[in-house]
């Protein structure tokens, strides 16, 4: 489940841009940030995807309906009636139960949304940690902890995500942090090449030199500088993760009723859409496509800010 | 060479012995046990089943034997749910299917996606190559889970060509949709990796090497840019591997085909834990087994890697 | 006889942000049996007037003027056509030799493909020409090592097989693009007496690309000096060397390390080349030129004759023959 989204050359990207430091490699960030600036597409999706974040916020406040009050007039009679309209305030119609759908899909896609960043969040944190630590210390705990990624790697994780699901309960909670455990691999070996650069510059010698212990030293000099491409490639993650949820949630396996996410919507609606309710499959998957698509723009926006190189 | 290979053996059979051991102890830290259903079992039938389970026993025996059982007869045991079938019968009767269209869907994503790729690189900024990389664009927002109720609704309920669900013994109408839905996310990946690699294999300084000596592009494409243009694809056909694996979980639920990943969803929701650790052992194998191929082919194909 | 005749090579490319000109106005010939010398400074143009030769600019990029080999007019050649002229009759060695050979496949293959595809010979027959050509470019144990992949060979000794590689259809010109730059200064010298060798051992005409007047003289016998994309100056090596016309070929000169001079003489040319993007209206070199005048910075000199086979292109030549 795991379609290409960025490629090669985006990792690439990230592993050798260097971190900024305060004299050359704050212009670096700079013209990365006019790059992107002038990339139209990027730009766009920007925009968009505030847009979505707004319409997740505030889009309650125009539903008409809850997400989970059953329209009884409704119930029944949902091909018929059911469609999207603005006379009795459904306006993307209603939901085989009856409920509202526009509300449902304000939910839907916070939820989604929300699984995205912070499964990329948990992601971030552990890989980050985990890839600092092996590569700050070097050596034989470094080659053991990576021969442990490499090991990870080949391990088909959706059925771990599922059994795990299935022992500890399905919740979002454990959604988000069972995605984010099972794809903080490539942020470790990035976040571990970031810091074999960093970790012979002045300042981190300077720490060592005075006596500063190795935790502190990763905590204080070595993830800050991290911060930037890690935050960089977190983003791009983003859009894995709310695949990766919508998947588990299509198959039923993810968040349970009455919560729902896009995965679940595109689910319900695909199960019903030979009764000819195809808003019910329409709405949410062109909010699901949307939302990609902007992470795709924006995500090759930021490898092109990145790595100038030939297009 | 054969040193090579026990090396990654070394790695993989360690790899799944983890995979197996982890999922055992999850099984088992699980709340809830397989029959805690809705009618509460008397205690002594509980007992009775739990003894003939073997669930009574200390974890690590357990374990043993299930390893053991795994490894010297290839049994993963019975299964709670279905109670006159064994795991290994679930396997056989839905591994055929899912091997069936799933090793279709590989073939046709990396032989389209390979030969798009090349195109569009060979062809650059020309027609084909935008519509490459358009269509590998928008192929990229559409996983399998869209993209299937997409095309039923389009082929099965608007046009009426192909039927949107069952098996019926592989006949091919019933294979098309299947196929269609889980390769192509895959290809179109494949297509944009060929293309971004084919270009930079063709602008290497050995290509302007072999222009010079005067061979014609056709032949330069085959046997200089394609072997280099190659091997980043290669090394993405594990993840490709993975992925499918995976996607055929849907494939399965979505099209009713009555393949693997329909018991693993059913046993999933059930708590059949030997069903779906079964399955997921079987997943793991599979992965580690193509892993090793594919670093085998890679290092086939690529002279410097020394063994 | 003339055997390549270079006239008015304009090269151009269009990039991102405006047309860079590469070559303005170059002519060049090559006689047959010949070597001569292009010495230019990085980025004078040189190895584009090579890849224009060779039909291989970039895609982005197009001449205009004439190329004649031999009498066959080669700009605008179809690619089929080309590809009978390419190996047969003009090959090139290429600057960089550690990344010219393609490292996925052996040296042998790489070579042989070259005389199957144009001689038709069969595949024996043309390993055994490889190693010969092998042998006389004196890598050791040629016989063995060609079944080995470019990895597994030293600069120095890929350069070799890439001479001897382009040498395997007997070419009547060998043009070899900085052939040493990239190599260590102990093997330049071993690879420079190769080249020396190959005018007169395969009879064939060279044109030896380089930025470096040192290792022109003792080897060829003509030399252009280009600039800008420009031709500065050209005539016989040994006229040239002893009484520049051009006061870029005199700082040219000035920088190599000779025996015969105070070493306080050896100094760089000050300034940088001009961009391409905008080349001034007079001599490109009026910038850096201690002799430039108002009329330099406007008006660009034209190639006129000066004694006997010499050309230069300046409004103060220094004061040579003639
Ligand atoms: N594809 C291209 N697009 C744009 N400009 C190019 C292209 N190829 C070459 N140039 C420009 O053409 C000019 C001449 O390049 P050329 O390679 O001929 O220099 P050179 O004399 O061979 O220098 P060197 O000694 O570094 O090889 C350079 O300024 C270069 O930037
Ligand atoms: S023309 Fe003028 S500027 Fe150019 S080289 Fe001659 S003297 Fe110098
Ligand atoms: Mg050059």
């Amino acid at each position: 489940m795991s379609p290409l989204l960025f490629g090669r050359r985006t990792i690439r990207a990230l592993t050798t841009t260097g971190a900024p430091d305060t004299s050359g490699g704050r212009s670096l960030w700079q013209d990365a940030r006019g790059r992107f600036v002038c990339n139209r597409a990027a730009m766009a999706s920007l925009a968009i995807l505030c847009v979505l974040v707004l319409f997740v916020l505030f889009g309650d406040f125009l539903a008409a309906w809850s997400n989970e009050e059953i329209d009884w007039a409704m119930l029944g009679n949902v091909a018929e009636e059911g469609g999207p309209s603005f006379a009795n305030g459904h306006y993307f119609g209603v939901d085989e139960l009856g409920r509202d759908l526009y509300a449902r899909t304000v939910q839907g896609t916070g939820i989604s949304l929300m699984v995205g960043v912070l499964g990329a969040l948990v992601s971030m944190v552990v890989g980050t940690l985990y890839g600092a630590v092996a590569g700050y210390l070097g050596g034989a705990v470094d080659n053991v902890m990576m021969r442990i990624v490499d090991v990870l790697m080949a391990i088909p994780y959706m059925f771990v995500l599922i059994v795990f699901m299935v022992v500890f309960g399905r919740s979002i909670l454990m959604l988000f942090v069972g995605i984010g455990l099972i794809s903080w691999l490539d942020m470790a070996r990035i976040a571990r090449g970031q810091t074999l650069s960093i970790k012979n510059r002045d300042f981190v010698e300077a720490a060592v030199a005075i006596g500063v212990r190795p935790g502190r030293i990763i905590l204080r000099h070595i993830i800050p500088n991290l911060l930037g491409v890690v935050v960089v490639y977190a983003t791009l993650l983003v859009p894995s993760m709310i695949i990766y949820e919508s998947f588990i949630s299509f198959l039923g396996l993810g968040v349970q009723e009455p919560d729902t996410s896009l995965g679940a919507l595109i689910s319900d609606g695909a199960s019903q859409m030979q009764y000819g309710t195809l808003w019910q499959l329409l709405f949410p998957l062109s909010f699901f496509v949307t939302t990609l698509f902007a992470f795709f723009f924006v995500g090759d926006g930021l490898r092109d800010a990145l790595d100038p190189r030939d297009r | 060479m054969i040193y090579y290979v026990a090396r990654r053996l070394a790695v993989a059979v360690p790899t799944l012995l983890i995979l197996i051991i982890v999922s055992y102890v999850l099984m088992y830290a699980a709340p809830g046990g397989p029959f805690d259903t809705e009618r509460t079992l008397p205690p002594e039938v509980m007992a009775n089943l739990q003894h003939k389970y073997g669930l009574d026993q200390p974890l690590v025996v357990q374990i043993w034997r299930y390893v053991v059982s795994i490894v010297t007869e290839f049994d993963f045991g019975p299964s709670f749910q279905y109670t006159d079938q064994t795991v290994n019968d679930i396997i056989r009767q839905g591994f055929p299917v899912t091997l069936t269209y799933g090793a279709w869907s590989f073939l046709v994503a990396v032989l389209a996606g390979v030969s798009l790729g090349i195109a569009a690189a060979v062809c650059h900024n020309t027609f084909l190559d935008y519509l490459c990389v358009g269509v590998s664009v928008g192929a990229q927002v559409l996983p399998n889970f869209v993209l299937a109720p997409v095309l039923t609704l389009v082929f099965t309920l608007w046009l009426a060509w192909l039927p949107g669900g069952g098996w019926q013994g592989g006949h091919w109408p019933y294979v098309v949709l299947p196929v269609i839905a889980l390769s192509t996310s895959f290809m179109a990946s494949i297509a944009r990796m060929t293309r971004s690699s084919m270009l930079e294999a063709l602008n290497a300084d050995f290509i302007r090497t072999a222009r010079a000596k005067g061979l014609p592009m056709r032949r330069i494409v085959i046997r200089h840019a394609l072997k280099p243009a190659m091997l980043p694809v290669i090394s993405y056909l594990g993840p490709t591997f993975v992925g499918m694996i995976t996607g055929s979980v849907v494939i399965d639920v979505f099209f009713a085909t009555g393949g693997i990943g329909q018991f693993f969803v059913n046993s999933a929701l059930n708590r059949d834990y030997p069903v779906i650790m079964g399955i997921t052992i079987l997943a793991g194998a599979l992965t580690i087994a193509f892993n090793l191929v594919v670093d085998l082919l890679y290092a086939w194909l690529d002279p410097r890697i020394r063994y | 006889m003339t055997l390549l005749q270079v006239r008015d090579l304009r090269v151009s490319f269009q990039t991102g942000d405006g047309t860079v000109d590469a070559v303005n106005g170059v002519d060049l010939a090559v006689p047959a049996g010949q070597a001569i010398a292009v010495v230019g400074e990085s980025g004078s143009g040189k190895s584009q007037i090579m890849l224009a030769v060779m039909g291989l600019l970039a895609r982005n990029g197009t001449a205009s003027g004439s190329i004649r080999f031999d009498g066959t007019e080669l700009l605008g050649l179809d690619e089929r056509a080309f590809n009978r002229i390419r190996a047969r009759e003009i090959a090139m060695i290429f600057q960089d030799p550690m990344t010219a050979l393609n490292p996925y496949m052996r040296i042998s293959h790489q070579m042989t493909e070259v005389l199957t595809l144009h001689k038709g010979m069969s595949h024996g027959a043309a390993l055994g020409e490889a190693v010969r050509l092998l042998d006389a470019m004196e890598v050791p144990e040629a016989r063995t090592r060609i079944t080995m992949y470019p990895h597994e060979f030293s600069g120095g000794m890929r350069q070799r097989v890439l001479i001897a590689m382009a040498l395997l259809c007997r070419p009547r010109l060998l043009i070899a693009d900085e052939p040493t730059t990239a190599l260590d200064a102990t093997v330049r010298g071993q690879i420079m007496r190769l080249l020396g060798n190959v005018k007169s051992a395969f009879d064939t005409a060279v044109i030896l690309v380089t930025h470096d007047a040192g290792i022109v003289a003792g080897h060829c016998d003509e030399m252009v000096v280009l600039y800008g994309g420009q031709v500065m100056e050209s005539g016989p090596v040994a006229e040239t060397f002893a009484a520049p016309l051009h006061p870029y070929t005199r700082g040219l000169l000035d920088a190599v390390p000779r025996l015969d001079r105070d070493d306080e003489r050896l100094r760089a040319i000050p300034g940088d080349p001009p961009g391409m993007q905008h080349l001034p209206g007079g001599c490109p070199f009026a910038a850096r030129c201690p002799r430039a005048d108002e009329r330099c910075h406007h008006v660009r000199p034209p190639g006129v004759s000066h004694g006997p086979g010499r050309r230069v292109a300046c409004h103060w030549p220094l004061g040579g023959a003639g």
